[in-house]
């Protein structure tokens, strides 16, 4: 689509913007439960606070969107687990902290 | 009756005014400083939200628009217009009478006809055809014969939810006549 100024909401941005906080809220759930297991590694902290942050920014960008969206009904998604080609929670484990080392 | 000399007196309510100004002054920089940490925090999340949603794809050049000066505000000409319809249904508004009071209401100046022209087919007959397209207005001139100078709009009433509809033929049911 060519970069015209225009300001018009598409249902498409919606649903982009709404599947990207599923995905973060699907990999801080992932990573919540991680760091809950005994011996978790350090570098998860660092991310999940990136998470954090990110979810937010989506979350003040929806408001901006659409200021009568009730953000919290965005469902956890596991669309994020795509990215590291794992099959078993073990393998992407494995692979998890390699792109942000 | 206190004895105040005229200098006093004159001192004192100056002081009062000048006092009274600076306090809507900083009453005014309160307001824009909150303004401009929302934004800047908006600002943040929207940049943010670009790196992630377009990793790859380097941010576009710094744009700056000054957007919604006009109506003082996004989706404020539409806004009116659909309350002036509503106010004057179930008579009908041509798009004339609609341009004057649109003057009036946000201080536009239309120096030229020309200008005065413009505006009701772009920004009024826009608005028009978003409303005529969600079915919140309809048009009461022949637009498809001879050319109007003016055209003519009314407001259309919602229509009443399927749950009224029924509950109003149960009470029918209910309440036969006579």
């Amino acid at each position: 689509m060519a970069l015209t100024m225009t300001r018009t909401r598409t249902q498409t941005t919606l649903t982009k913007l709404a599947q990207k906080l599923g995905e973060v809220k699907g990999e801080l759930a992932f990573i919540e439960a991680w760091m809950a297991e005994a011996g978790a590694p350090v570098e998860l902290a660092c991310r999940r606070a990136q998470l954090l942050e990110q979810a937010q920014a989506l979350v003040t960008t929806l408001q901006l969107f659409d200021p009568e969206l009730d953000v919290g009904q965005v469902a956890v998604s596991e669309g994020w687990r795509k990215m590291y080609r794992a099959r078993t929670p073990r393998s992407l484990k494995k692979t998890y902290l390699i792109p942000a080392a | 009756m206190s004895k105040h000399s005229p200098e006093t007196k004159w001192l004192l309510n100056e002081r009062a005014v000048v006092l009274g100004e600076l306090q809507a002054i900083e009453d005014e920089l309160g307001r824009l400083a909150a303004r401009k940490q929302q934004l800047t925090d908006l600002l943040a999340a929207l940049e943010n939200v670009y790196s992630q949603v377009a990793p790859m794809v380097p941010a576009a050049p710094g744009l700056v628009v000054r957007g919604h000066t006009r109506y003082g505000g996004r989706g404020n000409c539409i806004k009116w217009v659909r309350e002036v319809l509503q106010k004057a249904y179930p008579a009908a508004l041509d798009t004339a009478a609609l341009t004057l009071a649109a003057e009036g209401t946000f201080g536009l100046a239309h120096v030229t006809a020309e200008q005065r022209r413009r505006f009701r087919n772009n920004s009024l007959r826009t608005a028009l055809r978003a409303m005529l397209a969600q079915g919140e207005a309809e048009r009461l001139h022949d637009y498809k014969g001879v050319p109007h100078r003016a055209g003519v709009w009314r407001w259309v009433p919602p229509e009443p939810a399927y749950a009224d509809v029924a509950a109003q033929a149960e009470h029918a049911r209910e309440h036969v006549w006579p």
